[in-house]
């Protein structure tokens, strides 16, 4: 089998050579962005910022509607001209050759132009130490837009297959990528209007929650989901979509190809009856959302006005020319067409989603608190699950009881406050969440009964042991990581579930983030930094260490890094202590400029009484480093003497000792 | 050989070739004329595989022609409405061309190129109409394919680049036994290069011929005799067209010339004189005899 049948090495590179310009800003636009973007995240200071997803990934975001159609097009964009088909067609190059070489020189692009951003961002983050990136965050990153890029060119090029004009291949490759999983997820939007207001009604076996997810409805691809919710999450079933879609429309292409009209150039669709399909189609999720808000009387005299205007425009933008009665009669038509599918996918998935979960149906359970999701959403992705029916149905009950008696009680004792949420997994093996309000005493219960599941306290467990970046606000602690990480291992391993659920809740103190990324997501544990001595000390020593050697380049940045405030003690919580100084927030004071200076280097004792100083490290608001100091009467004598001052309206500046 | 079997092709409802039937031999510059929109340019693109036939079949060298790579190295087109990659020279398309043709010849594109004192490595889209034409005709005859397609061959060139042009040609078919297939709506474009000529009309072959047969074949007359005449005085002669003005008659006639004469001599004229005959004339008279007028076709 000769390759050269599906593959012209000359014809490739001359399709490079020939848009060569073009296609250079195409490869570097996106590693541009990021370079910049992850650059301009780099600060002055010396301390260390984890990047989220987020951070990195906006400009691949936006370029992935953009890039890929855009190569579709360079790539293509021949068959859109008489002459450029005359001249490409009557090359010796059967159309398969044409379509897969382009598609190959397309993928090698959007490869290319991955491999730059990857290694963009692994340079940075290894270059630069005040950032970091998890390694495996890039690398799925990679993944994921790889695949959707390679989705939306390959959904980009099975539109060109039919159209004439770049203009109608956008509407269809529109309508590949958006309108099956639109109209899914209109019709979805019963369903999850139903569960949004209904409450938990009755204890029996067809209890139904509130705020229930369908997990298995979050999986769109993602050039769809981000349009629908903003999400761009790593998504094992999004990736198998694309990868088995993008392949699909990559075949059935290289068979349209095959059987394009090329006389078809210039003109929008090979013919009529085609250009009126499209057109009804992009008309349908009109139909959808209308159907969905419910018109009446003149509104929707109003709208039909407005869709057939859209005809008209729609045909003088895509064929140059519009006929009128033809317009008129054709969309009267479709909107009927239309409206009765719509009414009847409607009728029924509406009836066929309006199932309501029964306990019995549910087989396992997951619980994770709401401590553990920071910085994520619910996910109960790689959850332990349990089949205990005490367990299960102590949640269940005790939910309802939340819900119905508690939730909104004024009395504090009763007042929930504990918020977990549990996956449920049904017979079916679909998975919802739902969040769930305890209150103390329920939780307490909770708690005692999971303990006894040894498997699901180790599970519990493990997750404080990953190797985790130590961030205090949003500044990662470089250094002695290693040794905190394996003094909060080992206080955990002594803590029962209860002691674990309650430091995550404690009040009091400065909280440090464990952040690990698992299961292509950042997660993160909370744990106070008074957990126990040695975590303390650690932690309060690097503090002071970081600003012993970096108190004189803050102090000149700027303002704001010259403003403090004060934490109370942190290794034990002194009620008239916080009354006195608590909240007190100060700034360019020269009073604790110097006491800086003169106690930076200090060691503290975690067994005395102990203050820290927030110390604002950059001009936002989370980015902060501490000051530890066991000399509590000094920062009391200088609060005084600030306030003394401020009820004389003098400067801070201008104090003296 | 190029052998084209019911050929039927329809752009929407407007039928354009309607079971076209065709052959064209082996080393052989045919011709094909015609007006405007009567399926000329279809018709080459439908050969050379850039559109699909609704029906019909095409071979050449008894192989068909759907997606037959192998066989497309033997073809050339140069479409009617030119198309070079943005910004390329020359050179570049030249070398385009030569990494799809196997047997392009670039020493003798250079060649090609200073006769028709084409620079290589200006940019083409600077160049006029006739000169983007020279281009693409030159390229395309260095690919050396067997089988070379002009469509609307010698637009724009001026008279003195296109007999230059029409010699490379025949040159060309001469030195590689090419069949070079042309198109235009001019027939005085074609009369001193082709070797057939089909005059396409409502999308089929109307009429077809052999050039030199058709110039030795037939022949124009003016005569006068010394008694009256009218066109059955003739009638033992294969007569195409007689016109009497006075007592002078111009008469086209089919046959051996010398024949003709003979048979004319014999009826003593006071005035017997062989005329040229234009390949248009030879056409419309030929049309006549089909019951067509010239005015109708072109």
């Amino acid at each position: 089998m000769s390759l050269t049948k599906y593959f012209n090495k000359n014809y490739f590179k001359e399709n490079i050579k020939k848009s060569k310009g073009l296609i250079a800003l195409l490869v570097i636009i996106v590693p541009l962005i990021t370079i910049l973007s992850i650059l301009l995240l780099i600060n002055p200071q010396n301390y260390t910022k984890v990047l989220y997803e987020n951070e990195i990934i906006w400009a691949n975001l936006i370029c992935m509607y953009i890039i890929p159609v855009a190569l579709s097009f360079i790539l293509f964009g021949y068959v859109y001209k008489k002459s450029s088909v005359d001249f490409i067609n009557s090359m010796p190059l059967n159309r398969k050759t044409i379509f897969i070489t382009n598609t190959v020189a397309g993928i090698f692009l959007i490869t290319l132009i991955q491999i730059l951003t990857l290694i963009v961002a692994f340079l940075c983050s290894t270059i630069c130490s005040t950032i970091y990136i998890f390694p495996q965050m890039i690398i799925d990153i990679f993944i994921n837009m790889w695949i959707s890029y390679l989705f939306i060119f390959s959904a980009a090029n099975l539109a060109m297959t039919f159209s004439g004009t770049f203009l109608t291949q956008i509407v269809l490759t529109m309508l590949i990528l958006f309108l099956v999983p639109f109209a899914e997820s209109m019709f979805k939007i019963t369903q999850i209007r139903i569960f949004d207001y209904e409450m938990i009604n009755n204890l029996g076996d067809d209890t139904t929650y509130e705020r229930i997810i369908d997990l298995q409805n979050q999986n769109y691809t993602l050039p769809y989901n981000i349009i629908w919710n903003g999400g761009y999450a790593f998504s094992n079933i999004s990736i198998l979509k694309m990868t088995t879609l993008g392949i699909i429309y990559l075949f059935l292409g290289t068979y349209f190809f095959q059987k394009r009209k090329m006389e078809n150039a210039e003109e929008s669709f090979s013919n009529d009856k085609v250009h009126l399909f499209v057109k009804a189609l992009t008309l349908f999720p009109m139909m959808v959302v209308l159907n969905k808000i419910g018109l009446e009387g003149e509104e929707t005299a109003f709208v039909i006005g407005l869709i057939v205007i859209y005809y008209f425009a729609y045909d003088f933008v895509v064929k140059r020319k519009i006929k009128f009665i033809k317009s008129v009669v054709s969309v009267i038509l479709t909107m009927a067409i239309l409206q009765g599918i719509v009414v009847g996918a409607n009728k029924i998935f509406t009836e066929e989603e309006r199932h309501k979960i029964k306990r019995t149906d549910v087989e396992k359970i997951a619980i994770e608190f709401e401590s553990d999701n920071y910085h994520t959403s619910p996910n109960l992705k790689n959850s332990y699950f349990i089949d205990n029916k005490e367990i299960m149905n102590f949640v269940f009950e005790s939910a309802y009881g939340a819900q119905n008696q508690y939730t909104y009680s004024i009395d504090k004792e009763n007042y929930a406050t504990n918020t977990i949420y549990v996956g449920l997994q049904t017979s079916k093996e679909k998975k919802y969440t739902i969040s769930v309000e305890l209150i103390d005493r329920d939780m307490d219960k909770l708690l005692e009964l999971l303990e006894k599941d040894k498997n699901y306290v180790e599970f519990i467990k493990e997750t404080y042991k990953k190797d985790s970046k130590i961030i205090l606000g949003q500044i990662v602690l470089i250094g002695d990581e290693k040794q905190i990480n394996s003094e909060i291992e080992k206080e955990i391993d002594n803590m029962s579930l209860k002691d674990i659920y309650k430091i995550t809740r404690k009040s009091t103190s400065i909280f440090l983030n464990k952040m690990y990324y698992q299961n292509h997501m950042l997660k993160a544990k909370v744990v106070p930094i008074d957990m126990n001595n040695g975590v303390f000390k650690l932690v309060a020593d690097n503090q002071n260490d970081y600003i012993n050697k970096n108190f004189d380049k803050m102090k000149d940045e700027n303002v704001r890094t010259r403003s403090y405030s004060i934490e109370y003690g942190p290794l034990g919580y002194d009620e008239e202590e916080f009354k006195k100084f608590g909240n007190y927030f100060s700034y360019t004071s020269n009073l604790m400029d110097k006491f800086i200076d003169e106690n930076k280097s200090e060691k503290i004792d975690p067994n005395e009484e102990c203050y820290a100083i927030k110390i604002y490290a950059s001009p936002y608001i989370d980015e902060y480093v501490y000051l530890f100091t066991n000399k509590t009467e000094e920062i009391g004598n200088i609060i005084r003497k600030e306030r003394d001052a401020k009820t004389k309206n003098e400067d801070f500046l201008t104090l003296k000792d | 050989m190029i052998k084209i079997d019911n050929l039927s092709k329809s752009y929407g409802k407007k039928k354009v070739l309607d079971n076209l039937m065709c052959l064209i031999k082996t080393n052989s510059i045919y011709g094909f004329v015609g007006a405007n929109g009567t399926g000329k340019s279809t018709l080459l693109r439908i050969i050379n595989d850039i559109f699909k036939a609704d029906s019909g079949n095409i071979e050449i060298d008894e192989e068909n022609v759907n997606n037959n790579q192998e066989l497309k190295q033997k073809l050339v087109f140069v479409p009617d409405d030119l198309y070079f990659f943005p910004n390329y020279t020359l050179k570049d398309m030249a070398i385009f061309y030569k990494s799809m043709y196997k047997n392009f010849d670039m020493e003798y594109l250079e060649k090609l190129a200073t006769t028709l004192k084409l620079d290589m490595n200006s940019k083409i889209q600077n160049f006029s109409k006739g000169m983007k034409r020279q281009c693409a005709i030159i390229c395309a005859i260095c690919t050396n394919a067997d089988y070379m397609f002009f469509d609307e061959t010698f637009d724009g060139i001026d008279p003195v680049i296109r007999n230059l042009l029409k010699k490379i040609i025949a040159k060309q078919m001469d030195k590689k036994e090419t069949t070079i297939i042309m198109t235009s709506h001019n027939l005085r474009e074609l009369e001193d290069i082709c070797d057939n000529l089909a005059l396409l009309y409502k999308g089929g072959i109307l009429f077809e011929s052999d050039v030199n047969t058709l110039k030795t074949n037939m022949f124009k007359i003016q005569i006068s005799l010394k008694e009256e005449f009218d066109k059955e005085t003739f009638s033992n002669l294969d007569m195409l067209n007689f016109k009497k003005s006075g007592s002078v008659a111009t008469i086209i006639l089919k046959g051996e010339r010398e024949k003709a004469e003979e048979q004319l001599k014999k009826m003593n004229p006071i005035i017997l004189d062989f005329l040229p005959v234009t390949l248009e004339e030879m056409f419309i008279y030929e049309m006549e005899v089909l019951g067509y007028e010239f005015n109708q076709v072109f």
